[in-house]
């Protein structure tokens, strides 16, 4: 449905309502059981999916990320909003 | 940074079927070896079936009660033990709720130790050599029975009989005994057989690598151990929601409470596992 719509287009995300997130240390395994898939996302890429489950936006958490990791706030944009396409293109995340 | 997709699933290449209906058992999932289906799941009515096709089939209920396990005509009876030892207890435990992995366990000490790993990654060899060599006790060859509660997990004793291959039993310098499953594997009873359950103090994956010097062991990331453990676990029900929801909770437990670390080797070296594992048990138990 929202395939083709960049993550930052649609505002807040959520995980769908099928898919189940578990922390294995710094890493984020996902379980959806729409399609019986497995998933896993590195630190930052944690770090993308707990915020938006906190109901920040993409926009947000680059900004934290920027600071944290000492990247360039645009480099930490395009690199979260790819991932949040990913996502939203994947079905693990959807609008709130 | 990026999103990386693993399959869950247990042994062999698998791959879904479409396939609607033969003798109104509606089949839900395949395994497939060179080709030919191995093991085929799937439902006729309220009844649960698992087939080996032309070696046996097994019938149950959704819970994995009332278990019926039929051998084809001419199937070895040591051929259908095994079967019924292995896959399919552990089939009936998913359906009881319980993880079940495709994978190796010994006893050293007051510790179950786990062997994970693709085919041919060594579980088994690695499991007699503990048992043969350093007096460990064996709690399976290829299924182990995972109890886990808020706890921690337990590895249940299940298999008695280590299956090797004739190179692993040459390296072991031990005979084994010839054994009509199909497989090629040579059979040999385990001189001490777990008689009661362990608590899980390490989980080791093996895996080869040729171009490597020599071995290595390091800690597991978390979304690798995740992906093993998950590959490693053996289904009934692909479809059941909740029971791959509850597979996922346990496998979150079992990483949390156990020290999981990977062992890389260039080649299958006779007396190499131990070592390691000695070593992580002193670190992880002192």
């Amino acid at each position: 449905m929202n395939q083709g719509t960049p993550a930052t287009k649609l505002g807040q995300l959520r995980s769908a309502d099928a898919v189940h997130s578990r922390l294995f240390d710094d890493e984020l395994v996902i379980l959806d059981l729409a399609k019986g898939e497995y998933f896993a996302l590195d630190e930052v890429g944690a770090r993308l999916w707990s915020g938006l489950e906190a109901g920040r936006t993409v926009e947000q958490i680059a900004r934290e990320i920027a600071l944290e990791y000492e990247v360039a706030p645009d480099r930490a944009l395009a690199d979260l909003t790819a991932l949040s396409d990913d996502l939203v293109e994947r079905g693990l995340m959807v609008p709130r | 940074m990026g999103v990386s997709s693993f399959e869950g699933g247990s042994r062999g290449k698998q791959a879904m079927t479409n396939e609607s209906a033969l003798r109104t058992v509606r089949w839900i999932h395949e395994v497939r070896v060179d080709d030919a289906v191995t093991l085929r799941r799937g439902k006729l009515g309220s009844q649960m079936i698992a087939e080996w096709p032309g070696f046996a089939r097994l019938t149950c209920a959704s819970d994995g009660s009332h278990a019926t396990l039929r051998p084809a005509v001419g199937v070895p009876r040591r051929a259908i033990e095994q079967l019924r030892d292995g896959t399919v207890n552990a089939l009936l435990r998913d359906l009881a709720g319980h993880l079940t992995l495709h994978a190796s366990a010994v006893v050293m000490g007051d510790r179950a130790v786990v062997f994970l790993g693709e085919s041919g990654a060594g579980k088994s060899t690695a499991a007699a050599e503990m048992c043969l060599r350093h007096h460990a006790s064996m709690l399976a060859d290829d299924v182990v029975l995972l109890e886990i509660g808020a706890a921690g997990a337990e590895v249940l004793p299940g298999q008695t009989r280590h299956r090797l291959t004739h190179d692993s039993c040459l390296a072991l310098g031990v005979a084994g005994q010839r054994f009509s499953a199909g497989d090629g594997k040579r059979e040999l009873r385990a001189p001490n057989a777990a008689d009661r359950s362990y608590p899980l103090g390490l989980v080791i994956a093996l895996r080869f690598e040729p171009t490597l010097g020599r071995a290595v062991v390091r800690s597991l990331p978390g979304g690798e151990a995740a992906r093993q453990l998950l590959a490693a676990a053996i289904r009934f029900d692909v479809e059941d929601r909740a029971a791959r929801k509850r597979e996922f909770e346990q496998v979150t437990t079992l990483y949390r409470c156990t020290a999981f670390l990977e062992l890389v080797r260039s080649l299958a070296v006779p007396g190499e596992v131990a070592p390691f594992v000695l070593d992580a048990l002193r670190k992880e138990h002192p």
